[in-house]
């Protein structure tokens, strides 16, 4: 059999002929069509038989070659109702085109808004699914506890790894994580690369980073191999790097050690937590910081587990596992912990992964959108039902035409499809259109294309028909339950019941709206009042330049080159930011045993610090000057509540003995209090220490006055005579510390936005509804008119209605709002109480932009005159 | 009396109808009217005359066997009735009783050239 002869004529329009009439016809017809078919096939091929195929289809629905069944409701017979429902509802938008579009409008936005957060929900929990064997690979994260302190970390000591790997079959690989940056040159430049990670070799067994160039087995096993992004390999190597054999190539640090590149990967997809450009073998560590001990947690740690096995199993057995290796006292000290892969983005906040997100973004955007939707869902509900008098004639001649109710009820629902279908439509094509600003305003690199899955588009066809009906069906049961006899003897009055209806529904939008307000207020005056706070020292005037391993050994260089300049008043070096000190030490006071260590944030400066930062001793003296290259034993600070921490007064303190990083040390001095870090957290004790061999600062400060462009350049050349082989990097400390509350700023920004749009959805909708219940009391205010009412008495009486209802929403908004703000107000250690003040605002300035609405149609109303609408009587 | 008089497409299906004498049906009646006029008839064209012609009881329908080349479906066979008959003689003598009044053809196409 040729291939030609089991070719079959197209399935399309045959289906669509097989719909057209009686099987007689049709298949006389279609037997004629696959004859010719068949035909054509033989003598011209398939390509011409299918397109002749189409034509001869065409032929016989144009000529109506194939007669109508009279006696069964065929498909035809309700496509011809719903063409004309489609007419009514067409006539019926164009006839009332402020009403439709206030509803198309306010809908539109809804939809155009939730868009916009499906592809930012869709995104955020998309993370670390690209790999192929994600719900196998487990994040191991730990936590302390020392004394009651936790601290859970989601970084593992450089043991966790193999330990695990050692005491369960079922872990297959491990792989262990070091994030960290590189001075690498680049032709003549240096340049800081801050997205470097050092990684075991099993890194490509349990990620899914396909390699474009090199070998997955051996890219990361010999020491100072390199595999690079395609980015960096253009960055690096120009654009032509693929005509080249790249892993003959080398990049060299600053210090002049070697890499040599052992392969290049894709660019990491932006929903991976795992971010990074380069990445080094973990062989190229100096031995003492990869060599498994439980001193120090840096490593983010990942287990492949064998298909089947049980993660809660392992959970439970680790205590047991973890005794029976290291002995009690470690096990009570160190806790492990398994997070699937795909839940470490999402699920894992108190782990405080690098680069991860917390659920509660997901849902608070989700349900802001949601209210968006509600709102105008409301306006049409709203104007409909107020509109059904206009229609009740229509209704009562259909149905004195014989219609039934259910036919009624939906055409009625067919309305608000073609509204909803409509509103959608523009919406896709305005969230097109704001993709490019949405991304600059989440950081993230949406693409609406993403949107189109099978899956996706199924769920917005869903939304469509569902919010089709919820908006639709009130109306629709309303109106098509009206009676004919009383329609068409023009009895009807609007029913008790449908005012209550809008009355409830205008309060809900309203509720809305000023519940967003107060949030945005409320928000923005915390976040206000975390940047102005002061933090008992003068951020404003630190700037903090990076160092590296090169600069650091120059540091006195650098000192003396900016000491000299004439707007610094001071220079300093520290581990840590002031802004932000997060490392947390075991300390332990001298006579005491390792049992009785606790965790306590503590940061390594050199002298010079206190005096720079500007912060205030209460009790003792500053470092020893030098003491960073003088001192074998730790010169030692404590923060106040440090002091109090272990009982002492201030005074008590000086001179006590205790253990910072394995060696002696004594307390010199007590520091007033002060913020050092965000302001979530309230103050805890502080150990601030200097003294030889603890150098390894990573920030040099220095205190400057000017503008921060004069500062930028003025630095620069300043940082290029003293470190030429050392990247410049300069960060204001007010920035850094704005940074610590970016999640803040960005909810601030959202609710705003969203607290905006819902002021104008309701308003748009209140508009409507007043012109129209306004519109239907002209007749009324005309006869007021002639007995001598003033205008302003007309203005009241027709405005007072809609303000009881603001007013009611506004009473509703305040308990409401004051149970939102006091749970997220709790999340700050340090926060603003409850504002009256703002809710007043809140409300009046809702309650002035609705009484302005309503008082525009009252205006309009009452200037008309009298004469004009009552002549007809 | 409308439904009697013949269209011109019409004639042409019930002439082959006719000519055909028992094998008419779709595509053999669409492979003579091509054969004698040089027309592509479409199938939609086609049937929407023969339903017409049926209509009007010129053409009478009898089912044959299903055949394979149609996809398993039956052929359907038209053959003229005695009406259609009646029918295509009363075309064809009004058309020769107009031809008879022409007063002399040739002189008639001298005058209108």
């Amino acid at each position: 059999m040729s291939k030609q002869k089991r070719s079959k004529p197209p399935v399309f329009p045959t289906w669509l002929i097989s719909q057209l009439g009686g099987t007689r016809h049709v298949n006389n017809v279609l037997g004629d069509m696959e004859e010719l078919y068949r035909r054509r096939l033989e003598e011209e091929g398939e390509l011409s038989a299918k397109i002749h195929y189409w034509i001869d289809a065409l032929s016989v629905v144009t000529h109506r070659a194939i007669p109508r069944e009279k006696s069964t409701r065929s498909i035809t017979v309700s496509m011809e109702l719903l063409i004309n429902y489609l007419k009514i509802a067409s006539r019926n938008l164009l006839r009332q085109k402020v009403h439709s579009g206030i509803n198309i409008l306010g809908l539109s936005v809804g939809f155009t808004f939730s868009i916009l957060i499906l592809l930012f929900v869709a995104h955020e929990t998309s993370y670390d699914r690209m790999h192929a064997k994600a719900d196998r690979i487990y994040l191991l994260p730990m936590t302390w506890n020392f004394n009651g302190t936790s601290m859970p970390t989601s970084a593992n000591c450089s043991v966790g790894g193999p330990f695990m790997k050692e005491a369960f079959p079922e872990v297959e690989e491990f792989v262990r994580v070091l994030r960290t940056s590189l001075s690498l040159r680049n032709a003549n430049d240096v340049i800081k690369e801050a997205r470097v990670y050092f990684a075991d070799s099993a890194f490509f067994r349990i990620f899914s980073f396909p390699l474009l160039q090199g070998d997955p087995q051996k890219a990361l096993v010999a020491p100072n191999s390199m595999v690079i992004t395609r980015s960096m390999a253009v960055k690096y190597f120009g654009h032509k790097w693929e005509n080249e054999n790249i892993l003959e190539k080398t990049i060299i640090e600053s210090n002049n050690k070697v890499y040599q590149i052992a392969g290049v990967i894709e660019d990491v997809p932006t929903n991976s937590h795992l971010q990074f450009d380069f990445l080094v073998s973990i062989s190229t560590l100096p031995f003492s910081r990869a060599t498994p001990s439980w001193d120090n947690s840096q490593f983010l740690t990942y287990l492949l587990l064998s298909p089947g096995a049980s993660h809660e199993r392992i959970r439970q057995e680790i205590p047991n596992r973890l005794e029976s290796r290291f002995g009690t006292q470690t096990n009570e000290v160190i806790s492990l912990d398994l997070v699937q892969l795909p839940d470490v983005y999402l699920h894992s906040t108190v782990y405080k992964v690098p680069n991860a997100s917390d659920v509660i973004y997901v849902k608070i955007f989700s349900f802001t959108a949601l209210l968006i939707l509600v709102i105008a869902m409301v306006n049409y509900v709203n104007m409909a039902t107020a509109r059904s008098m206009e229609r009740a004639l229509e209704v009562g001649v259909r149905k004195v035409m014989g219609a039934q109710r259910v036919q009624l009820f939906f055409q009625f629902l067919n309305e608000s499809i073609v509204i909803t279908t409509i509103s959608l439509l523009l919406a896709i094509a305005f969230s097109w259109l704001l993709v490019p600003a949405f991304n600059w305003f989440t950081e993230k690199s949406l693409n609406l294309s993403s949107l189109l899955t099978l899956q996706n588009i199924a769920i917005i066809a869903l939304v469509v028909i569902v919010i089709s009906f919820l908006s639709g069906v009130y109306p629709a049961l309303f109106v098509s339950g009206y009676m004919p006899a009383k329609v068409l003897k023009g009895k009807l009055k609007d029913s008790l019941q449908g005012i209550r209806m809008r009355k409830a529904l205008v309060v809900s939008q309203f509720l809305i709206s000023i519940l967003l307000l107060i949030c945005t207020f409320m928000i923005s005056d915390q976040i206000d009042y975390v940047q102005s706070k002061s933090l008992g020292f003068n951020r404003d005037q630190l700037v903090s330049l990076s160092l590296d391993s090169i600069s650091r050994t120059r540091l006195e260089t650098i000192e003396n080159t900016f000491a000299r300049e004439s707007n610094v008043s001071g220079t300093a070096a520290s581990i840590q930011l002031p802004t932000n000190i997060t490392h947390q030490t075991a300390l332990s006071l001298k006579n005491e045993t390792d049992g009785e260590r606790r965790l306590m944030t503590a940061v390594s400066v050199n002298s010079d610090f206190m005096k720079t930062v500007g912060l205030q001793l209460i009790a003792g003296r500053d470092f020893t000057h030098r003491i960073e290259q003088t001192s074998e034993t730790w010169e030692i600070i404590l923060n106040e509540s440090a002091a109090a921490f272990f009982g002492w007064t201030a005074e008590q303190a000086l001179g006590k003995e205790m253990i910072v990083w394995q060696k002696e040390g004594k307390v010199t001095g007590v520091v007033k209090d002060f913020h050092f870090s965000s302001l979530h957290k309230p103050i805890s004790p502080l150990v601030i220490f200097s003294g030889k061999g603890a150098t390894q600062y990573t920030n040099f400060i220095v205190k400057a006055s000017g503008s921060p462009s004069e500062i930028r350049e003025a630095f620069e050349k300043l940082w290029k005579q003293a470190a030429p082989d050392s990247p410049f990097l300069l960060t204001f400390l007010d920035d850094q510390y704005e940074s610590l509350y970016k999640k803040e700023s960005l909810l601030k920004q959202v609710i705003n936005l969203f607290a905006v749009l819902a002021i104008v959805i309701s308003n748009l909708g209140l508009f409507g509804l007043a012109s129209y219940l306004i519109m239907q009391r002209t007749k009324e205010m005309g006869i007021r008119k002639v007995l001598g009412a003033s205008p302003t008495t007309l203005i009241k009486l027709v405005s007072g209605s809609f303000v009881q209802l603001v007013l009611v929403a506004f009473l509703l908004a305040i308990p409401l709002s004051w149970y939102l703000m006091s749970e997220w107000l709790s999340g700050f250690a340090y926060h603003i109480s409850f504002n009256w003040m703002i809710v007043m605002i809140a409300g009046a300035s809702v309650l002035i932009l609705a009484l302005a609405t309503v008082v525009y149609h009252a205006l309009q109303v009452t200037r008309i005159n009298p004469a004009t609408t009552l002549r007809a009587q | 009396m409308k439904g009697t008089n013949l269209g011109e497409f019409e004639e042409v299906v019930l002439l082959s109808v006719a000519i055909l004498d028992g094998d008419a049906y779709g595509v053999a009646i669409k492979d003579e009217i091509k054969k004698r006029t040089k027309r592509n008839a479409s199938i939609g064209a086609l049937h929407s005359a023969l339903n017409r012609l049926e209509e009007k009881g010129f053409v009478n329908l009898k089912e044959g066997d299903s055949a394979p080349e149609r996809g398993g479906r039956r052929r359907i066979f038209y053959t003229i009735t005695k009406a259609g008959i009646r029918a295509l003689e009363r075309t064809r003598l009004q058309r020769n009783s107009m031809w008879d009044a022409i007063p002399s053809l040739e002189a008639y196409l001298k005058k209108t050239s």
